[in-house]
């Protein structure tokens, strides 16, 4: 979790959680996939019309046309606001990607809000699309054409240009994209090993809570080389005597130990946070 | 065990609650699978208590443990908890029935005021137009560009321009379907443009309905011109009183987010889009939804109605049937 990019919100009893925003790129790539399967409906569609005339005779021809011009249109409006509803906040596409959509004041989703964030989709991509597509037969209406592309431009890149990654939609509808990872929980790592390093109480005050989750991290996801640079230097650090024959239990039993005084202090309400923290 | 001997109060923490958590994990993938549909109801019983619980061990955790694996694990399954607990109340059923006979007609009768601003800056568009058309037809070239005219230009006959409104059984073909899907997609796209323009604080928004009201009045001239002035009202109207109606709400809906922009008053501007947002969104998508019926209207009463006086019936009803609709549903306070 990167600290930029984490949001607080609030729940009903008044507790905060964090949320990740989802990366810009996640999301262009949740809505490539919903265009992608939109697409495709489109073609079934197309499909099923086609055998259907051939079946009942091509006379038909106009009315499959106006059936499909409508469908098309269907599709293309509701299917977002479907998945969204029927599902809280997940498309398809942002389901492969893993990402959610939230209400950004700690509340449930409401449908208002679903509905008004998909049908700003209207002016964010298919409106620039249109424009994109359009075959302007003079001049002047090329320079509009451009201009046109040119600001509907502004609300394709919208997220660029503010800190919450909020695109139209998600301003008018009071969302919030997240990121949906799943966190495992792994073993304690004070736990795992015998005490076969022990610490003076002196040697064990050289750190603070931010270097001890570090050492957490390192123990967790380590390998050899990081293991036996970090004992050194801890080693160094302590002015510890004798040699450090294993890198990994020394690290454990030291982080065992070093958590050990630090949430004794935490008892009392002293939160040293790190190694220069006079606490 | 750690060197001295004493357990840590976390870990003991963690010993009595994890089987807790364990729990509400494994009924969190299981509606992250399936939806909360997939759960059993002693399923559903239990998962709130298990929020609960779990937000307290979030508290407790954050105030007692250093380990920052376990802390992230109960704020990641203490949110994902939330999202199902915290989640919709009502079936898509609902909801959509909640849209039809609550939500829709009240925003709409909240957004009158612009909507009649929409509406006369439209016919005076149209005034404007079918007046400069018959005065000089050269105006028409102006105001409307070739594809749009379809070849209902001034210049052409009397007999064609007839024959674009009414048509014989045989004239059916993939040609005027064509032509009528287009008016529709043309015809959204302008609903949707206004809509969007609306955010530029307004005034794009009545810009675009005058011209567009200007370019109605030029056909209209060129059709009144050749004394078949009302024929081409009654060939506008089976579809047209929906799908103008949708355009004047489109244009409506976009004025009140301009407002919001413009005129917060005691909101911030963020918040006061947010607001204005979620009601106009609301009557955004009833438009979308006359667009579609004016487009299914459209496309079977072009081929079906032949006769003007039942063409001005029909548009008739369908703009009773509307402006009923807005005025008498969603009144009662549910």
């Amino acid at each position: 979790m990167t600290q930029k990019s984490l949001r607080e919100i609030v729940t009903p009893e008044g507790a905060a959680l964090h949320v990740q925003l989802a990366e810009r790129g996640s999301r262009a790539v949740a809505l490539v996939l919903d265009l992608f399967f939109m697409f495709c409906a489109i073609g079934a569609l197309i499909l099923v019309l086609v055998l259907f005339a051939s079946v009942v005779g091509w006379e038909i021809q106009g009315l499959a046309y106006i059936v499909f011009l409508l469908a098309f249109f269907a599709i293309r409006s509701f299917y977002f606001i479907f998945f969204e509803l029927r599902s809280n906040g997940r498309t398809p596409g942002k389901r492969i990607v893993g990402l959610r959509v939230i209400n950004r004041h700690g509340g449930p989703l409401s449908p208002a809000a679903i509905v008004s964030r998909n049908v700003l989709r209207e002016v964010e991509v298919f409106l620039p699309m249109t424009f994109l597509f359009a075959r302007p037969s003079s001049q002047s209406e090329a320079w509009v054409t451009m201009a046109l592309l040119i600001w509907s431009g502004i609300f394709v890149f919208m997220p660029l240009f503010n800190r919450d990654r909020l695109r139209l939609g998600d301003m008018v509808g009071g969302t919030w994209v997240i990121d949906t990872p799943q966190t495992i929980l792994a073993p304690d790592m004070a736990q795992s090993g015998g005490a076969k390093f022990t610490f003076t109480p002196q040697q064990l005050s050289a750190y603070g809570i931010h270097e001890l989750q570090i050492l957490e991290s390192v123990l967790r996801k380590g390998d050899n080389l990081t293991l036996n640079d970090v004992a050194t230097r801890i080693a160094n650090k302590i002015e510890w005597e004798g040699a450090v024959d294993n890198p990994r239990v020394f690290l454990q039993d030291y982080y065992a130990g070093l958590r050990h005084v630090l949430e004794g202090k935490l008892l009392f309400g002293v939160r040293r946070r790190d190694k220069f923290d006079k606490a | 065990m750690n060197a001295n001997g004493a357990t840590l109060r976390s870990a003991q923490f963690r010993n009595k609650r994890e089987d807790a958590w364990r729990d509400l994990e494994r009924l969190l993938e299981k509606a992250e699978k399936g939806g909360l549909e997939g759960l059993t109801s002693a399923e559903l019983l239990r998962l709130p208590r298990l929020y609960r619980a779990t937000l307290s061990s979030l508290s407790v955790a954050r105030s007692i443990s250093l380990d920052r694996n376990m802390v992230d694990y109960l704020e990641n399954l203490t949110t994902r908890a939330f999202i199902f607990v915290y989640g919709p109340k009502r079936r898509l059923g609902a909801v959509i029935a909640d849209f039809l006979f609550d939500s829709w007609p009240r925003q709409v009768r909240a957004a009158l005021r612009p909507a009649l601003l929409a509406f006369i800056v439209m016919m005076l568009g149209w005034a404007l137009g079918h007046g400069l058309t018959l005065q000089n037809e050269d105006w028409f070239y102006t105001l409307i560009g070739e594809d749009l005219a379809g070849g209902r230009t001034p210049s052409a006959s009397s007999e064609k321009l007839r024959e674009t409104i009414f048509q014989d059984e045989e004239q059916e073909g993939l040609g005027l379907s064509i032509f009528a899907s287009f008016l529709f997609t043309h015809n959204s796209r302008v609903a949707m443009l206004t809509f969007a323009l609306g955010i530029a604080l307004g005034v794009p928004t009545l810009l675009l309905l005058f011209i567009f009201g200007t370019s109605i009045g030029a056909l209209s001239a060129v059709f009144a011109s050749r004394d078949l002035g009302a024929d081409f009202i009654g060939w506008l109207m089976i579809h047209g009183t929906t799908e103008l109606f949708a355009i004047v709400l489109a244009a409506a809906a976009g004025l009140k987010l301009g407002a919001a922009i413009a005129f917060p008053k005691a909101l911030s501007r963020r918040d006061a889009l947010a607001k204005a947002g979620q009601e106009a969104g609301i009557i955004i998508l009833g438009c979308i939804v006359m667009l579609f019926i004016a487009g299914l209207i459209e496309g079977l009463g072009r081929q079906l109605i032949q006769s003007t006086t039942i063409r001005y019936a029909v548009g008739g009803v369908m703009l009773g049937m509307w402006l009923g609709y807005f005025s008498f549903f969603g009144r009662e306070r549910r």
